[in-house]
């Protein structure tokens, strides 16, 4: 680009001319100016150069198939596990945890259940009998302690995910989930502990 | 007088409530809503090439974060903002990928003088700041006012004219220089 000594030359009005962005008055006005003014006459050519080439360039068109493959892409990202944040990778195997350590109780419940109908009709002290009931409650709590802790942490986890996103329903139907599931737990053990003794 | 069933057309409030609730009917009307503007940021804020992989790439995202919406802002605001964001991000990406390439460049299309020129054009496009390249290419190809370019990348009307202003002067700079 040439040396340009007129100030007007590089100001926005020349390219507002040049791209009919004047009302006619400031058009008149500046169209008189470039016809005199060497420096502004070659401004105004290269704007008028930039303009052509710039018409050249199609506009945007939108591919007719987008919105199918937005539509099927979600519906694959559904099929998918959804991630919930970078930390809950956990969760799956702490739901593998919670559901062994609560089969486990189911069935040391029902042992224990089914220990109390056999004892009771016959003598109602077997209910203190502590060489059975003991080592069940024992058990019970025990096989109930690492899928307790595992719901807590994972609980813990979510809740600090969703203090990341505040209103992420999905991360919140989870943490409901998993406190649901962890009030399960606990409910049984209590169950367990109680028929013993 | 006969009771003539009439059923309220669905507002976008509508679909967004429905969508947030997981209707995928809402959310296919909101992505034919607003394709072509999310189309048109991915393609001058983006690379260009992959413009529908970028907008594909925007919508599921919004799937995804659609429940973060609270309404504070207006919609298209918002999701012009996660637009962007998005689009920037997978950008910068692009480029470290291209970076760490060997000089692979544009070849220019043999043929007429226009197609040349065009080439060159977009080529002097492709070297524009960011912010410019994009009000520039909203602007003075897509047709879009600066309204709302304004509110498609958050910045007032008088920030788009003047970063166009600068954009058509180094584009005019660069091809006088080819010359």
């Amino acid at each position: 680009m040439k040396y340009t000594p007129c100030l007007r030359a590089n100001s926005p009005e020349i390219a507002l001319y040049v791209y009919d962005e004047l009302e006619s008055r400031a058009r008149d006005e500046v169209e008189l100016h470039v016809a005199t003014c060497e420096s502004c006459t070659t401004a105004a050519s290269e704007l008028a150069d930039l303009r052509r080439r710039t018409e050249t360039i199609p506009r945007d068109v939108l591919s007719r198939d987008i919105v199918p493959r937005v539509m099927g892409a979600i519906r694959d990202a559904r099929q998918e596990p959804r991630p919930v944040s970078r930390r809950s990778g956990s969760f799956p195997r702490a739901m593998q945890y919670f559901a062994g350590t609560l089969v486990a109780a189911c069935i040391a419940g029902l042992i224990v259940v089914r220990g109390r109908n056999d004892t009771a009709p016959n003598s109602v002290g077997s209910r203190s009998d502590s060489s059975i009931g003991a080592p069940l409650e024992a058990s019970a709590r025990a096989l109930a302690a690492p899928g307790a802790a595992t719901l807590d942490r994972t609980i813990a986890e979510l809740e600090a995910a969703a203090a990341k996103s505040p209103g992420d329903q999905y991360l919140q139907r989870l943490i409901a989930r998993t406190r649901s599931d962890r009030a399960a737990l606990t409910t049984q053990v209590r169950v367990i502990t109680s028929s013993v003794r | 007088m006969l009771a003539v069933p009439f059923r309220k057309p669905l507002t976008e409030q509508d679909d967004l409530t429905a969508a947030q609730a997981g209707d995928h009917a809402a959310f296919e009307r909101i992505v034919r809503r607003h394709a072509a503007r999310v189309h048109a940021l991915a393609r001058w804020a983006g690379g260009g090439d992959d413009a529908d992989e970028r907008t594909q790439d925007v919508f599921v995202l919004l799937w995804r974060k659609i429940g973060l919406y609270d309404g504070r802002s207006a919609f298209s605001t918002w999701l012009h903002r996660l637009a962007i964001n998005e689009i920037n991000s997978a950008h910068r990406s692009n480029r470290r990928l291209e970076r760490n390439r060997d000089g692979h460049r544009h070849t220019e299309p043999p043929g007429q003088t226009s197609a040349a020129d065009r080439v060159e054009l977009e080529d002097a496009i492709t070297r524009l700041p960011a912010e410019l390249r994009q009000v520039f290419g909203l602007h003075d190809v897509e047709g879009y006012r600066h309204e709302e370019i304004g509110g498609m990348l958050g910045i007032p009307p008088g920030t788009s004219a003047s970063r166009l202003h600068r954009a058509r002067h180094l584009l005019r700079e660069a091809l006088s220089e080819t010359k």
